[in-house]
């Protein structure tokens, strides 16, 4: 991290303590730890808040375990806590109330003061955080002793799994002056937003890495390893983000993030593994999709035990949980060997961000079963940084090197292809001219849409010297550069042609064309047209032309470049002055709209009298899906 | 969007009791259809199966390439000594069939009942 990363950190932190040191300057004031006996029972009582209730028949229980009671021997449920003691002389009384990790309501002297989620009958609980409830003047009286009364609902398997926390910040209830409660507090907030810090710049890195590989996922769609890399990032993200927001606010209550927080890992995990598994195939292994959807189920059924409060359940599938991160970390070691074998560039630092990532999963999760003393964080400055966490950052770092250098690479070729396009486009610009020169005596009309740069449609005009003209129209089945490049070798073989008769000219074509279509064909319709107004058709298989808004079925061969034996019928007939002969390409009748309708016969039909432009855009504005052609061709009036 | 190329292989008898393969197929028909197309084609004996009816009464979509492909299981199958009927056409594709001179190999029928009962 640079000089200049470092200052960004630390600012805010800085001015973070500035501003609660502002907010909470500590006045001369009294507190009281209530670390007491406490008289504690399950039930659920009303009365059991009331000062003057006898407690004498109830269970006792030390401090620290009202923060923290031992799951094996409790159940949830609701429970009660007494405490009567000594009134502290303040004027601001304030009772503050540990990091429980359940809903629970203050009462003190009989009247509730405040609490945190609900009790009942709906238990709804949030992650544990400290609180402070000033105590209002008309539930103190002179007595000078206080009564305490704490109901808890402590929920099942979730209060063992925030057991843990609870355990390490070992507060218990005080009672005393609320401006020194609260900047006690504010003073922890503080030093635990300080120990988040890391993660939610961890977590940003995360987010900003993952969508830069579903951003080169969609450019490409060949790569999914973007994609799965993509995903396991914006959940690692996301996953960062969600915790923050659960340990800082009640915006969502324990059971349902943890349903949430076991989806989003179960996808993380998911998408992970598969990234794994794309690191060794482009499509990842059998072994590697299994253990995907089993980690996932897995994770998604620890979730489902904890809503559902079962321990029994819970415990059984946290321990299988074990064989799939040794699988994972197994496929991750053939991933890196994988890669580095393949010498890809940048392959040897994604294969250390991997590493990395797989070394800090065992150290944080798992090496504390065999080495308890292996420290899983460190300090830096106000900041602790967790192994896991330093794992995650430098796996997202080497993978954002990575995914840039790729970036950059794909645009460089989109660059090359985009050139290489551009000059086979105007290459056909010339072979397929916009504006052909036909013959005096008819008038010629063009409108040609290539679906993509360039088409596998074709036309030529060829006007001969006695006046007459030979008009050719055709379509490569296919589109783009492959077909283009068989359109061009149509266009020289039409203009080496050397006879004029129709049938004369396909039959040579489709000889010219035999085993040059890759499977495919070209279909092509053929028309002479002389001076005198004699025209002659023969046609290899394309739409039928119309003549004066009428389909003109002209016997059709078989499409070109299939069978070496096609022969091609010719077809005569007879154009008055003001007659228009209309040729198509099932680009127009195959216009499809979002419903899947053709464009059809019938339409092409009704348009076949407009002009070339007008059919096209008819077709192109119904839905293109392919190369459109229009040849109109008029005979002038003498 | 483009979906996937299905073919379901069916037995029936004629009318003299010879036997008729069905090649049922349904989604779009495209460049990307061949191992569907002729592939199915080739797995099929020409020896054990004389008489074959291809039917596109499922199929959504048919393109130029797609048509290729039917086209030169038509040769194949007039090398073989095959015959083939077509059916479930619908009344634009007939039209383009009957254009492209697919009608010279196969008749076209609108139904595969109709198209069985003519062998």
């Amino acid at each position: 991290m640079g000089p200049a990363a470092k200052k960004l950190l630390v600012l805010p932190t800085l001015v973070l303590s500035a501003l609660v040191s502002i907010a909470y300057a500590a006045p001369p004031a009294v507190t009281m730890d209530l670390d007491g006996e406490w008289a504690y029972q399950q039930g659920d009582n009303p009365q059991w808040a009331d000062p003057s209730f006898d407690d004498i028949g109830w269970a006792r229980l030390g401090a620290p375990a009202f923060a923290n009671v031992a799951a094996a021997r409790w159940r949830d449920g609701v429970y009660w806590y007494r405490q009567r003691v000594p009134e502290p002389r303040v004027a601001d009384l304030a009772f503050q109330m540990g990091p429980v990790d359940g809903a629970y309501e203050v009462y003190v002297n009989g009247k509730l003061i405040g609490g945190r989620g609900e009790v009942a009958p709906h238990p709804a609980w949030y992650a544990a955080r400290e609180e402070v409830f000033r105590i209002p003047d008309n539930a103190r009286d002179l007595s000078g002793y206080v009564v305490i009364a704490v109901r808890v609902y402590r929920g099942p398997v979730v209060t063992r799994w925030y057991a843990v926390g609870t355990d390490s910040t070992g507060h218990w209830p005080v009672l005393g002056s609320e401006a020194i409660l609260l900047s006690d507090v504010a003073a922890r907030r503080e030093a635990l937003l300080l120990d988040e810090f890391p993660g939610v710049m961890i977590a940003l890195l995360c987010l900003v890495v993952g969508l830069v590989a579903l951003e080169l996922f969609r450019r490409d769609r060949t790569e999914p390893q973007h994609l799965w890399l993509g995903l396991a990032f914006v959940f690692m993200g996301f996953d960062g983000f969600l915790q923050l927001i659960s340990s800082n606010t009640t915006a969502i209550s324990v059971v349902p993030f943890m349903l949430i927080d076991c989806s989003v890992v179960a996808a993380l995990q998911g998408s992970a593994v598969m990234f794994l598994g794309s690191c060794i195939s482009r499509k990842p292994p059998f072994v590697a999709r299994v253990l995907a959807v089993v980690f996932m189920a897995a994770i998604a059924m620890l979730g489902v035990s904890m809503a559902l409060g079962n321990p029994a359940l819970y415990t059984a599938v946290n321990d299988t949980n074990n064989y799939w991160l040794i699988a994972t970390v197994l496929l991750g070691l053939a991933a890196v060997v994988r890669t580095v074998s393949t010498h890809e560039p940048n392959g040897l630092v994604m294969a250390v961000g991997v590493t990395a990532w797989e070394i800090s999963l065992v150290w944080q999760f798992r090496i504390l079963r065999w080495f308890p003393n292996v420290p899983t964080q460190f300090h830096a400055g106000p900041f602790t940084l967790k192994v896991s966490d330093l794992g995650i950052a430098l796996f997202a770092v080497c993978m954002f090197y990575v995914l840039v250098g790729r970036f950059l690479r794909l645009r460089e070729e989109r660059e090359e292809l985009g050139q290489e396009f551009e000059a086979a486009r105007r290459v056909q610009e010339l072979l397929v001219p916009q504006f052909p020169h036909g013959t005096p005596g008819y008038v010629v009309d063009t409108a040609y849409s290539p679906s993509s740069q360039v088409g596998g449609d074709f036309y030529q005009v060829l006007p001969f010297e006695d006046g007459s003209m030979l008009v050719v129209v055709g379509d490569v089945s296919g589109k783009g550069l492959k077909a283009a490049m068989l359109v061009a070798h149509i266009v020289g073989g039409l203009r080496h042609e050397l006879s004029r008769e129709p049938a004369d000219v396909l039959s040579h074509l489709n000889r010219a064309l035999l085993g040059q279509t890759d499977g495919g064909f070209v279909t092509c319709g053929c028309a002479l047209m002389t001076q005198n107004g004699c025209v002659t058709l023969a046609n290899a298989g394309h739409i039928y032309p119309y003549r004066n808004g009428e389909e003109l079925e002209v016997p059709s061969g078989l499409p070109l470049g299939l069978l070496a034996e096609s022969t091609y019928p010719e077809t005569r007939v007879h154009f008055e002055p003001g007659d228009r002969l209309t040729f198509v390409s099932d680009g127009v009748v195959e216009a499809r709209n979002a419903k899947g309708e053709l464009f059809g016969f019938d339409r092409t039909r009704a348009l076949s009298t407009k002009a070339a432009a007008e059919i096209s855009d008819a077709a192109r504005a119904f839905g293109q899906s392919d190369d459109i052609t229009v040849v109109t061709i008029c005979r002038q009036p003498a | 969007m483009q979906t996937d190329t299905k073919v379901k292989v069916d037995q029936a008898q004629d009318a003299k009791g010879d036997s008729i393969t069905i090649l049922r197929f349904s989604g779009d028909i495209s460049s990307t259809s061949r191992e569907a197309v002729i592939g199915t084609y080739q797995s099929l004996s020409p020896h054990d199966h004389r008489q074959i009816v291809l039917d596109f009464s499922k199929v959504e979509y048919l393109n130029s390439s797609g048509i290729a492909l039917v086209i030169q299981v038509l040769i194949d199958a007039a090398k073989a000594g095959q015959k083939i009927h077509i059916s479930g056409l619908t009344p634009h594709f007939q039209k383009v069939f009957t254009m492209v001179g697919i009608t010279r190999y196969a008749p076209l029928f609108s139904d595969e009942t109709a198209a069985g009962a003519a062998f």
